[in-house]
């Protein structure tokens, strides 16, 4: 079996006290893996972990077959390494093309031809060629998020790890963001962190959720999915036996929860699916 | 004032960066003081006329304010707070007057009490300058200080109008009277820039 | 579906090359910065020939334009990569060599000033002044006080920018710098101008400063020069004091982020160069005059008698 991109044991950490990562174990393979999670879950941490910009307090990782703890394999890790992070701000003056062309400097990208070639082959893969001279600060937000994946897609790495990827885009460029990922996900190591449950289905074979620093669920989308079926059910009203409901644009009420019979079963979406592992951690937490 | 009113100016000026402006302010009344304990040195009226340009730099701090974009948003107008924001020009202006003072206490025959306009100037042309940058820019106040010293400096080095109104009004003669008329009108351009570039972003 | 995990074979670039491309990025945007731009036009535009201080104080335009805006400059450009952080952090090229990187752009000051410089001398071999507007000072005396000082001042400048931006991250930073440098240069630059010029101490504090001056005279922008006062202490030497500053200015800002391995090396270098500012400022002091000289428009020079 060939050896995990990324295998982490027992990885934990915590700020001043207070836990961010509790005991987490998963190995990541070629392809493209979601990380779902609530606010504060430990998903920035983690995704900061593999992205070797902050160590653990506990337990192991090892990254592209490497110990990003020992210096020298840090930087070998980074040679093969994207990494865009949820807030990402640009110094002043900066071009879209110029920007790049600092990251690629950065990255080893040493002859200027080779380099040129290749920050010009990444704006066009996220959509920008057009766009290359212009000012960062005069780009829109989903531009500048798109700049940003760019800069994350210099020297096509073997592990590419994005926060909140499509924030700030439209949809036709979520669209296209995904066949982007789903293309480099055939070859490399991709994941993703992300609120949009819908980008997870439609990209992702794999889920990882992560609540309370901890891992709830690693499986399949469609496991994970599957658990939910018989769970979802609509009705005119919101059902109180219905663990969360809420109005649909159809006018009719969507409920998660134990159904009560005969009631109007509905396909389970990853978001169903999402809430209800949530509410029953959130029940065993309280039983705790 | 209605004291809602007062509450939503006192959290306006919690958000003042202190630092820059009671640091710099700092600095320059211990130059000012420093020369008092020396006053007949040649270095005294260089400090003096540096001390003066840095209270206008701590001046051009006043108007920073990282979150402008949301707070331009909010009930509170950009007027408002700028008027809030505005009463911390006590700190330079104080520590500049008080340093003078001391100055002028030890060496009464330096008349450098004479300085208070270049002084009141230079903290007018800091917080005018802040003002037209905050345009383009929630925190200018690291651009316009540097702007501010050293124009200062520049002005009063090279003495462009020399033949009419010295920049520095030290001594007496005709020329000194002329050169706090000089000052005092970049105080009143800089008070109208304050005024115009503290209107509503929408007006912009 | 069973995968391989490749091992991409690599051709690893050595620092230096990623140092020199990094240098090159941040040299353009030190040179397209607009305060540099109007400090340079201004340092030009009073080099050539426009009414200034007297000759020996020349070095004080690139100083002031090129050396004190510039430590603005760079203290901005430092922190403008602060908001990529996570991303830089993340990148194999690490923060010492991005320092490195801005520390090598100082040079856009220092080659500015060394060309302004040339102006003005060039502007002066049209319009030559007196020789004893040079005071005391001749050959490579006057050489080291309006050309190589200049190119100093407009480095050092910068490069202290640049440990401002690594280490002090508070609003206001680089205004407290320049007020604080201006302060100690401008209290000590002119010390032997009145009071005992022969005393040792007062030698020394006179060239420690991080700008002093070696002469001044009786004229102004209204009345002649008829007098040129030059004071104690040797220019070469300060000159070489000032250029190990410089280097401890680098030193430090290397030292921000770096491993164990580097600040080793920067630790020694260190040493080495406070050393050499040791000895450099030592001799600063004590060789050359040791009192203050007068030269008048005649060329006579005369030893202030009651500095003893």
């Amino acid at each position: 079996m060939p050896e995990a991109t990324v295998s982490l044991r027992g990885a934990a950490k915590s700020y001043r006290g207070t836990p961010a990562l509790t005991g987490v174990d998963f190995d990541l393979q070629v392809g493209v893996v979601g990380l779902l999670g609530p606010n504060g879950a430990g998903k920035s941490t983690l995704l900061r972990v593999l992205a070797t910009v902050l160590g653990v307090d506990d337990g192991s990782v090892r990254i592209l077959g490497r110990d990003p703890s020992v210096g020298r394999e840090r930087t070998e890790i980074r040679r093969r390494l994207g990494y865009l992070p949820q807030e990402l701000g640009y110094p002043r003056g900066f071009t879209a093309y110029g920007f790049l062309d600092y990251l690629a400097v950065l990255k080893e990208w040493d002859d200027p031809d080779r380099r040129r070639a290749e920050v010009r082959r990444v704006l066009e893969q996220v959509g920008l060629g057009d766009q290359s001279g212009r000012r960062i600060r005069a780009l829109s937000g989903g531009q500048k998020r798109r700049v940003g994946l760019a800069q994350a897609l210099l020297g096509s790495p073997d592990l590419l790890i994005l926060d909140e990827p499509t924030t700030g885009l439209d949809p036709e460029q979520r669209v296209s963001l995904r066949t982007v990922l789903a293309e480099v996900g055939r070859t490399s190591t991709v994941l993703v962190a992300t609120h949009q449950t819908e980008d997870v289905a439609a990209l992702c074979e794999r889920v990882v959720v992560l609540d309370d620093g901890a891992v709830r669920f690693d499986g399949s989308v469609r496991d994970l999915v599957q658990a939910a079926a018989g769970r979802v059910w609509l009705s005119d009203a919101p059902d109180p036996a219905a663990r969360t409901s809420w109005r649909t644009g159809s006018g009719r009420y969507r409920n998660l929860g134990s159904a009560p019979a005969g009631a109007d079963i509905a396909e389970p979406s990853l978001e169903d699916a999402y809430l209800l592992l949530r509410g029953a951690s959130a029940d065993s937490d309280v039983a705790a | 004032m209605p004291r809602a009113a007062v509450g939503r100016g006192l959290r306006v000026l919690r958000s003042t960066p202190w630092l820059p402006v009671c640091g710099t302010s700092g600095l320059a009344t211990a130059l000012l003081v420093g020369a008092a304990l020396a006053p007949h040195q040649p270095f005294v009226p260089f400090a003096a006329v540096i001390a003066v340009a840095a209270c206008g730099g701590a001046a051009a701090y006043l108007l920073d304010e990282d979150t402008a974009p949301v707070l331009d948003a909010t009930p509170t107008s950009r007027g408002v707070r700028t008027c809030w924001r505005l009463l911390p020009l006590a700190v330079p202006v104080t520590a500049s007057l008080a340093g003078l003072a001391a100055l002028d206490r030890a060496d009464s025959s330096g008349r450098w009490l004479q300085l208070v306009p270049v002084a009141l100037g230079s903290m007018a042309a800091g917080t005018g300058l802040a003002a037209a940058l905050r345009r383009s820019s929630s925190t200018p106040g690291d651009l316009a200080a540097a702007v501010t010293l050293v124009g200062v400096l520049l002005v009063v080095a090279v003495d462009p109008l020399r033949r009419w109104a010295p920049a520095v009004p030290l001594g007496e003669g005709p020329g000194v009277g002329r050169s706090m008329l000089m000052w005092t009108a970049v105080v009143v351009v800089s008070g109208c820039a304050v005024a115009l570039f503290s209107r509503d972003p929408v007006h912009h | 579906m069973s995968t391989v995990v490749l091992e991409q074979p690599r051709l690893v670039p050595s620092p230096a090359a990623s140092v020199r491309q990094l240098g090159v990025i941040e040299a353009k945007r030190y040179a397209t910065h607009p305060l540099f731009v109007v400090g340079a036009l201004m340092c030009a535009g009073l080099s050539i020939g426009l009414p200034g201080p007297d000759e020996l104080d020349y070095a004080v335009i690139p100083a002031f334009f090129l050396g004190v805006l510039g430590l603005v400059v760079s203290a901005r450009l430092t922190r403008s990569t602060d908001t990529s952080a996570p991303v830089l952090d993340a990148a194999p090229v690490p923060i010492t060599r991005r320092t490195a990187a801005l520390c090598l752009a100082c040079a856009v000051p220092a080659v500015t000033a060394l060309l302004i410089a040339l102006l003005h001398r060039a502007t002066l071999l049209a319009d030559p002044i007196a020789d004893f507007r040079y005071g005391t000072f001749g050959g490579l005396d006057r050489q080291v006080l309006t050309l190589v000082l200049p190119v100093v001042y407009a480095a050092g400048g910068p490069l202290l920018g640049v440990v401002v931006g690594r280490w002090l991250r508070f609003p206001g930073a680089p205004l407290l710098t320049v007020v604080a440098l201006l302060a100690w240069s401008a209290t000590l630059a002119y010390l032997p101008q009145s009071g005992s010029s022969s005393s040792a101490l007062l030698r020394l504090l006179h060239v420690s400063a991080p700008y002093t001056a070696f002469a001044f005279s009786d004229g102004d922008n209204v009345h002649p020069i008829t007098v040129v006062t030059t004071m104690p202490g040797a220019p070469l030497w300060f000159a070489v004091w000032a250029v190990a500053l410089c280097g401890l200015a680098v030193c430090a800002a290397l030292w921000r982020g770096a491993s164990a391995t580097v600040r080793t090396s920067v630790a020694r270098a260190g040493l080495v160069l406070v050393a050499v500012a040791a000895i450099a400022l030592a001799l600063a002091a004590t060789t050359g005059h040791d009192v203050n000289h007068e030269t008048d428009s005649s060329g006579r020079t005369t030893v202030v008698r009651g500095d003893a």
